[in-house]
């Protein structure tokens, strides 16, 4: 079983566990448990059988009212979905008083549960170095060096760089039905108004001069809370909008292969469908924590409005392929941080930077820091040459060196220290 | 697989007229005004009340309701947590929380969930007190 009690975006996170643990021949199913509200994204995971709701706005008001009433409710909860029969492993994919509670009363076993839980002493337990990470460090975007996704792929015993994919048909009837079985294939557009201001230009503009590049049409998906956004620019530029079911969305973007938004929710989804996409991002380059998946081409910086032709250049070579835009591209990205998330070598989600003029002095330290992360999860002692990398460079960085004499890596760099020293 | 009274709370309905009236929420108590005038003059109440009220149901009744139903609604209100101990262990055994109904009878007005959490840890010998599968629920309700 699948314990996942977060956003539709932390479930979403969870479809490389589903996926990988679904088509272990030793499991005979995998079933989500989720918020009532999370039930259409949790339907979505691949490997998944079954989805199981909690009904939150329910115990949310019977827990202010009546503590009882609470717990009955719950309980019942509970006992639904385990109709007599505890799972045999849990894997808890959300960090948390809740279901660090809750995840032991879903098997037999306490023990057999993956991932944070707390005991029955009260106390945290992890069943992995994965967890003690998130748990010391936390999501400080200055000091995560690791992509929460690969976090929590690693303490759930997936192989990292595992798809994961949302398994969605991209030529259901669905589509035809809403006039996009046929014609050509648009490029999806899913706006935020915190960027306007950023972008130095209206997203209208952006829609029609996507569409007149890109010489295909551009169709309107509405984040979360960006309904009337999505109606403007629909009344001003004619793009049609996809008011769909969740699942027909997925199916949607995956037939389109190309999104362009600056919301994290969708990109997330999009990652997860596997098409490529554009990121508009105006807080400087992308944590590595919250990287939303691969095939991913992020455009960021604080520093001044961007340019509707940068962007416009970025469409052109990142979704159209078009051939002969190098010299276009630096100019483009002048002021921009552009990074492309992908899968590195190790399995991990990495931002590699394609232009940047900013340049990022922390860069390399924080290749450094993430290389002696990754050793310590697989139980190797620090490589020399990056513990020397960070200890030189790790006060004039972000990393916040009275966090580094926490957990198994900060005794390492101690340990590598203090060889360096009776060495010397 | 989810009972239908998980997604909202009944409620305890006051009417001059019991019977179906469309604004009643479904699985409501229904109660006479005559009813709740005789719960309100001798302070005790049916099982069935107490067992809504345990479930979370408020005391209602419809927009144009009279004065004197309102007047009798408020009363009942107040008098329900008091009304309802003596049928709290009862409730609690039906429902398989037994620790957590009797530690809510020891209290004269509801405690909040981390009150009751707290209250529920079990003393071990090792002086570290061990959390059951009742104070677990009330932890995990604590962090909703």
């Amino acid at each position: 079983m699948v314990l996942s009690l977060g956003t539709e975006t932390d479930v979403w996170n969870a479809a490389r566990i589903t996926a990988a643990w679904g088509a272990r021949r030793d499991v005979e199913s995998v079933e989500v448990v989720g918020w009532d509200l999370t039930h259409d994204a949790c339907a979505l995971l691949p490997g998944a059988s079954v989805v199981h709701d909690l009904p939150l706005s329910g115990l949310r008001t019977r827990a202010q009212r009546h503590p009882l009433a609470a717990a009955i409710a719950l309980k019942g909860a509970i006992a639904g979905i385990l109709a007599g029969r505890p799972f045999d492993v849990v894997l808890n994919l959300t960090y948390g008083g809740l279901a660090g509670h809750l995840a032991p009363l879903f098997t037999r076993d306490p023990h057999r549960v993956v991932g944070p839980f707390v005991d029955e002493t009260g106390q945290w337990r992890a069943s992995h170095p994965a967890f003690e990470y998130l748990a010391t460090w936390g999501i400080d975007p200055a000091l995560n060096v690791f992509a929460l996704q690969d976090v929590w792929s690693a303490g759930a015993l997936v192989r990292t760089d595992e798809a994961g994919i949302i398994g969605v048909d991209p030529v259901a009837d669905t589509l035809v039905e809403h006039g996009c079985g046929a014609g050509p294939v648009p490029i999806l557009v899913a706006p935020t108004r915190a960027s306007e201001a950023w972008l130095g230009f209206g997203w209208e503009a952006l829609v029609s001069s996507v569409a007149h590049t890109a010489a295909r049409p551009v169709m309107l998906i509405a984040p979360k809370g960006e309904e009337e956004l999505v109606e403007r620019i629909s009344d001003r530029t004619g793009a049609d909008i996809a008011r769909w079911p969740l699942r027909h969305t997925a199916a949607l973007i995956k037939r389109c292969g190309a999104v362009l938004t600056s919301d994290f929710g969708t990109a997330v989804l999009a990652a997860r469908t596997g098409v490529r996409q554009i990121l508009l991002r105006p807080q400087g380059p992308v944590p590595l924590a919250a990287l939303p998946g691969p095939h991913i081409l992020t455009l960021s910086g604080a520093t001044r409005p961007v340019h509707l032709d940068a962007v416009l250049t970025h469409v052109a070579w990142y979704f159209l392929q078009h051939n002969g835009l190098e010299s276009k591209l630096q100019s483009a990205a002048d002021g921009l941080a552009v990074h492309e998330i992908g899968y590195d070598s190790a399995g991990c989600l990495g931002a590699t930077p394609v232009s940047s003029s900013d340049g990022d002095p922390a860069a390399s330290t924080l290749k450094a820091w993430r290389q002696v992360w990754r050793d310590a999860w697989v139980g190797l002692p620090p490589a020399r040459r990056a513990v020397d990398h960070v200890l030189k460079h790790g006060d004039s960085n972000r990393l916040g060196r009275a966090r580094l004499d926490r957990g198994p890596v900060g005794q390492a760099l101690r340990k590598a220290s203090k060889q360096r020293e009776a060495a010397a | 697989m989810i009972p239908i009274w998980v997604q909202r709370l009944p409620a305890i309905w006051i009417a001059f007229v019991p019977g179906l009236d469309p604004r009643m929420p479904p699985g409501a108590i229904v109660l006479s005004v005559a009813d709740a005038h005789g719960m309100v003059n001798t302070g005790q109440v049916s099982f069935d009340v107490a067992k809504a009220w345990a479930h979370g149901a408020d005391v209602e009744f419809s927009d144009d309701a009279p004065p004197e139903v309102r007047a009798v609604a408020g009363r009942l209100r107040l008098l329900l947590p008091e009304a309802s101990r003596p049928h709290l262990a009862e409730i609690g055994a039906r429902f398989d929380v037994p620790g957590i109904a009797t530690a809510m009878a020891a209290h004269s007005t509801p405690p909040s969930v981390a009150i009751l959490a707290e209250e529920l840890a079990e003393p071990h010998p090792d002086g570290v007190p061990r959390l059951g599968p009742e104070a677990r629920l009330l932890r995990a309700l604590t962090g909703l």
